[in-house]
């Protein structure tokens, strides 16, 4: 029931030019936020300011409607799970989970209660009188998330809360922390560099470069609108082919392709970029476009990553099913020209 | 064998080790108090002249003792304004006392608390002492039931250097203190003056006694590990 509002937020240290730079957002109530960005963006700074661990240089961030920006930490009720889990080494996995509920003075036996019960959906029971240097991995990542719970508080942050797992755990802790986020009804903010969380978690995206906003928009709208070339080969893997083209009156040029694609209403003559993603690259024998000669293979299993080579121009192709080619073959492929993204040369937005 | 028992339970021998260990334990006290609070709060705060700060807490252990000693003497003699308020306040001068003893050990033990303070606190995550102030805690809670306990290796070998450093205190506390017998002769002092005047039994019993209470200490901290 809570919902966060960004003002106009600027974040500068003493030197160098602001990390964060007009930060401007408003989160609608329960959303699951996915802030994503290569390393350096400023998405953890902004979930640190959101915490109160950081000062806001300038704006404001109000939650519901109260601003927050000079209320310490401890007042602003919302749990957050870091990236390294942060559990106090000292304490057992009950002080661990109990802690918050101790500052928060609760009564003994309601501490007691709370703590076995969130212990309970978070799969910790038996391991409530062991030292966090005890615990595997997993273990530690649940006891962050148990802290974090247990407080029933309204806003939940998360500094990429997977990263330290194996690949098999994070798919599966990445289905739990949706589960958790639908039955605890929180409006959470999730920071990942991982383009496959952000998918597979956000309700909505805000893809952050230089601490700047790219983009906002639900997972649908990031993957087939990108607004600029930085979301488009971001979001996507493998990234999407980029290739040099031209506009002139509704026709599409793609250098070293022999062929064109219309386009109604691109009344504008210009050169651009032309962005075609892995999948919408189709082995077809007998509507092809164009032959390219295959250089490496990925098998994934469900898919096939093909690198091929077309007029010294390099392609990324996803094929669906287990495919085997060898280096040489002739690869003939049609273009899905429908989702073909345009992009202008110079100021790198998309053109729609 | 009759006068080393007459020795040993003489006042003489006696008193220069409830002295030392009174002078000790108490100045070990003040300076894990204050050296834990200095540590903690440089390890945490940046401010403009940290550096000369940092580096004026820890020149009392590069310089020699005799500097010490007379440093103290000129800032807290009877002359000074700081003896003189000191003398206002106790009704004597502080020099030449117990208490100038204690605060001569205080001086010389500091920078070895402070250091493994410091050094303890900033080993810590930070990440940690943000998750209890998210978790609501408030500074105090987060020093006490956080920070201090995951410093608490080195708070505890900083006490034990410091309680050291203390005991084997000599030439500051000799130049500020005095040797008054019964009042301000430590045992480092005894042993200096028995040696000087050729009492060689008095010497070995006073440093045995050193080395017995060393290994006690000691032992106690690797019994507690």
């Amino acid at each position: 029931m809570t919902q966060l509002i960004f003002e106009h937020i600027f974040k500068s240290y003493q030197v160098g030019e602001p990390v964060i730079k007009d930060f401007h957002f408003e989160t609608k109530e329960q959303e699951f936020i996915v802030f994503v960005g290569p390393s350096g963006c400023g998405k953890s700074t902004i979930l640190k300011m959101i915490a109160g661990l950081e000062d806001i240089t300038s704006g404001r961030l109000l939650i519901d409607g109260k601003e927050m920006n000079n209320v310490p930490t401890r007042e602003r009720n919302l749990s957050m799970v870091f990236q390294n889990y942060a559990l106090y080494p000292h304490m057992t996995v009950y002080q661990n989970i109990a802690f918050g509920l101790k500052m928060r003075k609760e009564k003994k036996t309601d501490i007691k209660k709370k703590v076995l019960k969130t212990a309970e959906i978070t799969g910790l029971t038996n391991l409530l009188t062991r030292k966090p240097a005890d615990l595997s991995g997993g273990q530690r990542q649940r006891v962050a998330l148990a802290r974090a719970i247990v407080c029933d508080n309204p806003v939940f942050l998360m500094d990429e809360p997977l990263s330290n797992l194996d690949a098999k755990l994070r798919t599966q802790m990445r289905r739990e922390i949706t589960l958790l986020h639908e039955r605890l009804a929180t409006t959470t903010i999730y920071v990942t560099h991982d383009q496959t969380e952000a998918m597979t978690m956000a309700d909505r995206i805000i893809v952050l470069k230089d601490g700047s906003i790219q983009q906002v928009g639900t997972p649908h709208e990031i993957y087939e609108t990108p607004a600029n070339l930085f979301v488009a080969s971001f979001i996507g893997s493998p990234a999407i082919n980029v290739l040099n083209g031209k506009i002139e009156s509704n026709v599409i040029t793609i250098d070293g392709i022999p062929t064109i694609f219309s386009r109604k209403n691109l009344r504008t003559t210009k050169e651009v970029l032309v962005g075609i993603r892995p999948e919408h690259l189709i082995i077809d024998e007998y509507n092809s476009l164009l032959t390219a000669t295959v250089e490496d293979l990925e098998t994934l299993g469900a898919d096939t990553i093909i690198y091929a080579k077309h007029n010294q121009i390099h392609l990324t192709i996803k094929a669906p099913g287990l495919l085997s080619f060898t280096k040489g073959d002739q690869l003939p492929l049609s273009i899905a020209d429908e989702h073909l993204l345009l992009f202008d040369k110079a100021s790198k937005k998309v053109i729609l | 064998m009759d006068s080393l028992l007459n020795n040993i339970t003489s006042p003489t021998f006696l008193s220069p080790i409830w002295i030392s260990l009174k002078i000790s334990i108490l100045a070990g006290i003040i300076v894990v108090i204050i050296g834990t609070i200095a540590g903690y709060f440089l390890a945490r705060k940046s401010f403009k002249g940290k550096a000369v700060v940092e580096t004026l807490l820890m020149l009392p252990m590069v310089l020699p003792p005799t500097v010490v000693g007379f440093l103290l003497i000129v800032i807290f003699g009877k002359n000074s304004w700081a003896g003189q308020a000191l003398t206002w306040l106790f009704d004597r001068p502080i020099i030449f006392t117990w208490w100038a003893a204690v605060l001569a050990a205080i001086i010389v033990a500091f920078p070895l608390m402070y250091q493994s303070a410091k050094s303890g606190f900033l080993s810590i995550d930070r990440d940690i002492e943000d998750a209890a102030r998210v978790d609501g805690a408030n500074d105090w809670k987060i020093f006490w039931l956080i920070s201090v306990p995951l410093a608490s290796k080195a708070l505890i070998s900083g006490a034990i250097l410091s309680f050291a450093r203390a005991l084997g205190e000599f030439g500051a506390t000799l130049m500020f203190a005095g040797n008054i017998p019964g009042e301000t002769q430590t045992i480092p002092i005894a042993i200096y003056l028995a040696i000087d005047s050729g009492q060689m039994t008095m010497a070995w019993l006073w440093v045995g006694a050193m080395i017995i209470i060393s290994f006690i200490i000691l032992l106690t901290i690797r019994v507690k590990e």
